[in-house]
């Protein structure tokens, strides 16, 4: 039997619908833009002020976001490096191109993977657990009492985490990195593949070029960054209620996975160019 | 003039009606001002607006002749930094930091003390107020009459020069009551953390028999309308029906 035609009021419905979600999705990105230049104000004209509450904030949020998760990250680029540069290396040698290992470790790994993982491991974490923090903090009415004292909220709580994360994720980045070149290599290795590791290193550098180390730093920086921000939005931008916590915290994992990979996909022709 | 407003209308807190209409208020020097009105009935709301947290829909308030609504940086935080506020409940006090920490925090902030420096600032203000047993604790681990004297002792630490407490007696027992009101009593009429300067004092109540004593002006909140009583005698002359129910004697907070 044929599949029944959208009736009109079904597909009125399912226009209004469509059109409900672009303009609140436009409407959440240009309020996300505003927070974004409020946060940046707040960081710059406030950058001499409570530089002895503010410091140990952004340490805490360093150690919290990163040095925490360390251990986990350096797990899943080992993983990554016996899935990546374990079958790649092998698969290469087979059809005789092994002078490509090296391109494809730097843009698999090094371009991709490390820093999008490392972004979604600190998001994954932290991330959810600060939307709860901030949150709660809003609905308790703890954004007033902060005024209140003359304290500004987004200097106290946003710039903090907008600093740590992205450090953090740019170091955790860096670990990722080198446990996945690490346990490719002992994968490769240990399968008897006449590999030596000066040679093996020699071809990752040779893929390398300048402009890989400073769109690394910024990738992963914004990645952080982004998160900071997305998360500190839905935490504080609007006054919540305790029961509107949890559907605020699943909101906010989309949100940050999706800007995150259209933030990937944008540095593409950024590599491509350079 | 300490707070002006000029037909002030401040809008509810959750949309829809304004919360309470054509608010024109004059608050001097030195004087204590009590806002009665039953729960629910925009108080609240209205000592927020005073604190130039909560804009108004109309009209205007004034703080030391300056509308904290057109000022801005560092103008607009010298403003607010001359105004205290003691919310109701368990005054607001942040979850993640200790008694202490809550309280140094807007010293450290301002003044960028470093925490002993800023321990030693505040201890003759824990002493006043009777907080050194439980600096250590956080907020949760504080019982309810413990809660609102830590509120009130945050709310004084850059010594402002009004202080706005949002119903600082209710779910006290008598106790507690007495201990607030006698420490409000005395920053009315010079507290040493004060440096013995009397501060100008609003306080909003769902009793008003507990701060006969205490206060020199009388407003209430009712059906959203402002109504200034007047002074303690014309308070006690005053038939009004909502005035006798806020006057009533529930015996559990006798005047001091």
């Amino acid at each position: 039997m044929a599949a029944e035609a959208p009736t009109p009021s079904g597909l009125r419905s399912f226009l209004g619908g469509t059109a409900r979600g672009l303009i609140s999705t436009t409407g959440m990105v240009e309020q996300l833009f505003a927070f974004t230049l409020i946060t940046l104000g707040a960081a710059f004209t406030k950058n001499h002020q409570a530089r002895g509450v503010i410091r140990p904030l952004i340490r805490e949020q360093i150690f919290r976001a990163g040095v925490r998760l360390i251990p986990m990250v350096c797990f899943l680029g080992l993983a990554l490096g016996v899935l990546i540069v374990g079958q790649t290396e092998a698969l290469l040698q087979q059809v005789g191109a092994n002078q490509y290992t090296g391109a494809l470790l730097v843009t698999v790994i090094i371009r991709e993977l490390a820093p999008l993982v490392s972004g979604l491991v600190v998001f994954a974490r932290v991330g959810t657990a600060s939307v709860i923090e901030l949150g709660t903090a809003r609905a308790l009415g703890e954004m007033e009492a902060l005024e209140a004292l003359c304290i500004d909220p987004i200097h106290y709580l946003v710039v903090p985490r907008v600093v740590g994360f992205t450090v953090a994720v740019m170091g955790l980045t860096l670990y990722c990195i080198l446990a996945s070149l690490a346990s490719g290599y002992v994968f490769a290795y240990s399968r008897g593949l006449p590999l030596n590791p000066v040679a093996y290193l020699e071809r990752i550098a040779a893929a390398l070029s300048w402009v890989d180390f400073p769109l690394l730093a910024l990738k992963s920086g914004l990645f952080g960054a982004i998160t900071a921000l997305i998360v500190s939005y839905q935490g504080l931008a609007r006054p919540l209620r305790l029961e509107d916590i949890g559907d605020t915290t699943a909101r906010t994992v989309v949100y940050c996975l999706v800007v995150c990979l259209v933030v990937d996909a944008g540095f593409i022709p950024l590599y491509l160019i350079l | 003039m300490v707070l002006q407003f000029e037909g002030a209308t401040v809008p509810s807190p959750i949309g829809g009606a304004p919360s309470v209409m054509d608010i024109d208020w004059q608050v001097l020097e030195g004087e204590c001002w009590v806002i009665g009105g039953l729960q629910g009935s925009g108080k609240s709301a209205v000592i927020e607006a005073a604190a130039g947290l909560r804009a108004t829909s109309s009209g205007c308030v004034k703080l030391f002749g300056s509308d904290p609504a057109v000022l801005t940086g560092t103008e607009a935080q010298a403003l607010r930094r001359r105004v205290g506020m003691v919310f109701e409940g368990s005054g607001r006090l942040f979850g993640g930091l200790s008694v202490l920490e809550n309280l140094t925090l807007p010293l450290r902030y301002h003044e960028d003390l470093s925490p002993e420096d800023a321990l030693e600032q505040i201890i003759p203000l824990l002493e006043a107020f009777d907080l050194q047993p439980v600096s250590g604790l956080f907020p949760r681990q504080l019982g309810y009459g413990f809660s609102k004297r830590v509120a009130l002792a945050r709310a004084l630490v850059l010594r402002p020069e009004i202080l706005l407490v949002d119903d600082p007696l209710g779910g006290l027992d008598a106790a507690q009551a007495r201990t607030l009101r006698r420490l409000l009593l005395q920053l009315n009429r010079g507290h040493a953390w004060m440096g013995e300067r009397p501060i100008t004092l609003v306080i909003t109540a769902e009793e008003l028999r507990p701060f006969l004593n205490l206060a020199d002006h009388f407003a209430l909140v009712e059906n959203r309308r402002w109504t200034r009583i007047g002074t303690r005698d014309e308070l006690l002359e005053c038939r009004s029906p909502g005035v006798i129910e806020l006057l009533a004697d529930h015996s559990e907070h006798p005047p001091i």
